[in-house]
């Protein structure tokens, strides 16, 4: 499986410089999330490792083999939940495939529904199997759980995290919900202004429990990184620095 | 007295959708057709009364009864195969080159240059203004016929699908360019089904003019057809069969739009809408 290297990744609109000289290189099997505030450059960013976005200037090193998780979950609402999630697929085995994919996200019984049907949480798990059916190399997910609401979105975590670990993708996942990606990722990236400020190493693997006492502090950190303000009282204590 | 209750209940629960389907069909069945009725039961009225003469308002009686000598003598059910099958010819050639000028220039920038252009001028022509052209062209016969009707239809095919191309979500459509499918996937199954709502609009537009088309070109030169009987009867003062002639295009127009709303229900099951309250 290859790794995803990308080499002074700079990309511009009309002369607005978006991202300015990206290095990264991310290891096959690694779960990478990339914070920042709006208008970093976060999402075009992922565009690019997408192939949707060509960058202005810079090598790009990827895979044919990679699925997308977007924000809204994009299913053609003419289309039933299985046509979703089987879209594009060779006619040979395409069902079986396909109902393996939506037991995996839990919606084994949901193949004949019409998405406008389903709660939001529901069509972000078809937009999972849509990308799981593909037996993808990578998996890139844009704030896929940004619209959903507290709790439905744990469970999506744990259900990514989990598949990520049955399944041993390489995972780019962008957000700017840092307890996300501090759940999640065994790396964080922070983008400002278009470059990499900030790296984080996140010990152990994901999805890790609320529970676990180092998150909050490397929680706090990435916050700081990202500019902002804490409560004095829950100055985090000077551990994990990568 | 709490078991009783309890045992009305579940009878009163299963009862609920069997009296809403009956209210239902009357709502939905019954309550269109209303003022038709209506209108049915003041145009007898005013030719009971002797209000207007008979010359220029038969009786509904006169309709019928109209009706009722021209099937006897074979004249009708042979206008309506041939007015039928007219527009079916036409409908058909329309909606295909319409559909096919519509993705083309909804999918492809390229294709918008070349199609669009012609085809809106097309649109600003009034299609009996081609009439003379077509019989140059096509003579008198059949072909001319069935042509005028095509480029009715084309025109709102057209411009509707071409239209709901454009409506889909640009996002749906980079879905497709992520998972690689290929061209004809995208066009067939993100372009062409996110623009049937549109479509099926534009078909219902075109039946509409199909009909009118049909008048005009059968008043030009027909030995047979709706708009034959039409001619011949206004030729003779025969204003009954005038009044039959009007209100079999009334319902073979309520038909057609019918035919396509029952489409239209098939084919966007998907849609979440309002329905009205």
């Amino acid at each position: 499986m290859p790794e995803i290297r990308l080499e002074r990744i700079s990309k511009r609109f009309d002369d607005v410089p978006v991202l300015d000289g990206i290095d990264l290189v991310i290891p096959a099997g690694e779960f990478i999330a990339i914070v920042g505030r709006s208008g970093s450059g976060k999402s075009t960013l992922l565009r690019i490792i997408a192939g949707l976005e060509q960058a202005t200037s810079g090598r790009l090193q990827s895979t044919d083999r990679l699925a997308v998780a977007f924000q809204e979950a994009r299913l053609m609402p003419w289309l039933k939940v299985a046509e979703n999630v089987g879209f594009g697929l060779p006619a040979k085995d395409q069902s079986r495939i396909v109902a393996d994919a939506l037991g995996e996200v839990g919606l084994a019984g949901k193949a004949a529904s019409w998405p406008l049907t389903l709660s939001g949480g529901q069509a972000q798990r078809v937009s999972l199997a849509r990308a799981l059916v593909r037996q993808p190399e990578v998996l890139l997910l844009d704030e896929p759980f940004g619209a959903l609401d507290a709790l439905t979105k744990l469970e999506m975590q744990n259900l990514v995290g989990t598949l990520w670990r049955a399944h041993g993708w390489t995972v780019v996942m962008v957000t700017h919900d840092v307890a996300e990606a501090v759940r999640l990722a065994d790396r964080v990236i922070v983008l400002d202004g278009g470059q990499i400020s900030e790296s984080v190493a996140i010990p152990g693997r994901g999805p890790r429990s609320p529970e676990d006492g180092h998150l909050a502090a490397l929680e706090a950190q990435l916050l700081r990184h990202l500019g902002v303000p804490l409560p004095a009282g829950n100055a985090a204590p000077e551990t994990a620095h990568s | 007295m709490t078991i009783e209750t309890e045992t009305l209940q579940p009878t009163r629960i299963a009862n609920r959708p069997q009296r809403r389907a009956k209210r239902d069909l009357s709502r939905n069945v019954l309550l269109p057709w209303l003022s038709p009725i209506a209108i049915l039961l003041v145009w007898w009225f005013v030719s009971a009364a002797g209000i207007v003469g008979p010359k220029v308002l038969p009786s509904p009686v006169l309709v019928v009864a109209a009706a009722w000598e021209l099937t006897l003598n074979g004249r009708l059910p042979q206008a309506l195969v041939a007015s039928l099958g007219r527009v079916l010819a036409g409908t058909i050639i329309g909606v295909a080159l319409g559909l096919a000028a519509g993705l083309l220039a909804g999918y492809y920038r390229a294709g918008q240059i070349v199609v669009d252009k012609p085809l809106q001028m097309l649109r600003a022509v009034p299609f009996n203004a081609l009439v003379p052209l077509f019989i140059v062209a096509f003579g008198i016969g059949e072909w001319m016929k069935v042509s005028l009707i095509a480029v009715g239809v084309l025109v709102p095919i057209y411009l509707n699908t071409f239209a709901g191309v454009r409506n889909v979500d640009s996002k749906l459509v980079e879905v497709g360019l992520v998972y690689r499918a290929p061209r004809y996937l995208i066009a067939y199954k993100i372009l062409f089904l996110g623009a049937l709502p549109s479509i099926l609009t534009g078909l219902r537009f075109s039946l509409a003019i199909a009909w009118i088309a049909l008048v005009t070109s059968e008043t030009v030169n027909a030995n047979a057809g709706i708009g034959y009987i039409l001619a011949q009867a206004q030729r003779f003062v025969r204003t009954d069969q005038v009044f039959l002639c009007i209100v079999i295009y009334a319902f073979l127009g309520i038909l057609t739009d019918y035919l396509v709303r029952l489409l239209e229900g098939r084919l966007l099951a998907w849609r979440n809408t309002y329905d009205g309250r």
